[in-house]
């Protein structure tokens, strides 16, 4: 879990006493804020739906990283990343109570990322990484020259990711980097796992050709 | 020599358990392919996402925070509104006629140009204003505040004296510049006129009954 501090607005939308709304009651009976780090995900979904807002920013702090970091392999540079990350955690507060339950709040925010990601990138036309956005040593440093070679062979895989076919370059981004089961994967993406495999097996080919075709 | 199936040969690269596999001691292509798969994988499992800067995490929290607000003020505003548009209805009419009340105790000179502004913008402050500005002006009978009309500007400011300003106003968030006093000043001698029976009619004070 990430835990870096975030900004809670205390916002509390009153709830229907006796409604019999299980979510309106556990709200209600909503512990105080520094415990919701203590709550799971399903818990806090259903605070933030009974109107205890700062419940999704627990939720947000918990998963911004993992959803930075997909869409980050889906469009290679800091700034689409961010955006789409902001993007995914609105879309999904206001899909809040259409969330069921079925799949883990992490599975969910992957779809919604997934689905953002896809209909950003083009496969055809992967966007360069920025160089200033590369995690490069300082000269002084004393195996700087290794880190450098290190960082220019991420770039390389970075790009050659990024010229996958969509389907492909998620599977490969959810299955690698997030190591989810193939199951999940097909889930998120709303395929079969026959499908995700396929999709798996011809990344692969695929990325093993166009690093090839990048060696100097 | 049968190959791998893809589904053997998956499993094989991620599970790093090429080297007790049988098909593989006797299979240099199958073996080539699995040992350049697992290099293709390992490549990629080093090369991380650079780390953004350490304030960047506070502040795409700080941003999605904002947005969920906005989205979520939207929201209750819109049910809200859907809440409230049959109270509201009624309501306008009376607002109009505290309003137009007001108009007659000033006096002609105070009430303004009748035609500064074309009715459909005055059609914004209220449905009540909005329905008086749809009335066909040309088949109305001329009628000026102070003028042959006096009855029924005695009538409006009698019925306005049994409500509070403030609270209609804060009911129809009517205190602002803009609001649906605005919109009635601006309605031509036609359309006042026309307002002017509706609210009879509404009243229960009008011809029709």
């Amino acid at each position: 879990m990430d835990g870096a501090g975030t900004i809670c607005i205390g916002t509390r939308w009153p709830a229907r006493p006796g409604s019999g709304d299980r979510r309106e009651e556990v709200a209600m009976a909503a512990a105080p804020a520094e415990s919701l780090e203590t709550l799971d995900d399903r818990a806090l979904v259903d605070l933030c739906l009974g109107g205890r807002r700062e419940a999704f920013d627990e939720i947000v702090v918990r998963h911004r990283r993992a959803v930075y970091r997909v869409c980050h392999r889906f469009v290679g540079n800091h700034a689409d990343a961010s955006d789409l990350t902001q993007d995914t955690f609105l879309r999904a507060f206001r899909g809040l109570d259409r969330f069921r339950g079925e799949a883990s709040v992490g599975t969910w925010l992957y779809r919604i990322a997934v689905n953002l990601c896809l209909n950003k990138v083009s496969a055809k036309v992967p966007r360069a990484e920025p160089v200033e956005e590369r995690e490069l040593p300082a000269s002084g440093e004393p195996d700087a020259m290794s880190r450098l070679m290190e960082s220019e062979r991420a770039a390389r895989v970075r790009a050659a990711v990024a010229q996958l076919p969509k389907m492909q370059r998620a599977t490969l981004v959810l299955r690698v980097y997030e190591e989810l089961p193939h199951q999940e994967i097909a889930r998120v993406l709303g395929s079969s796992v026959g499908a995700v495999k396929a999709n798996f097996f011809h990344a692969l080919r695929n990325l093993k050709r166009l690093l090839e075709g990048d060696e100097p | 020599m049968r190959h791998l199936s893809r589904d053997q040969w998956l499993a094989l690269v991620e599970s790093g358990e090429a080297a007790s596999n049988a098909h593989l001691r006797e299979c240099p292509r199958c073996r080539a392919e699995v040992e350049q798969a697992r290099a293709t994988l390992g490549g990629l499992r080093q090369a991380g996402v650079p780390e953004p800067s350490p304030l960047f995490w506070d502040q795409l929290s700080a941003r999605i925070t904002a947005g969920v607000a906005e989205a979520a003020d939207h929201a209750r505003a819109r049910s809200r509104g859907r809440a409230g548009w049959p109270v509201l209805a009624p309501l306008a009419l009376v607002v109009v006629a505290l309003v137009l009340a007001v108009a007659v105790n000033r006096g002609p000179g105070a009430a303004g140009p009748a035609t500064s502004r074309p009715a459909a913008v005055a059609a914004e402050a209220s449905g009540a204003a909005a329905f008086a500005a749809q009335a066909p002006a040309p088949e109305l009978p001329a009628a000026t505040i102070g003028g042959a009309d006096e009855g029924t500007w005695a009538l409006l400011d009698d019925l306005a004296g049994d409500f509070d300003v403030d609270t209609l106003s804060e009911s129809l968030g009517t205190s602002e510049s803009a609001g649906a006093d605005v919109g009635v000043y601006e309605l031509n001698a036609g359309e006042r006129a026309r307002l002017a029976e509706l609210l009879k009619t509404e009243t229960g004070r009008g011809p029709g009954l």
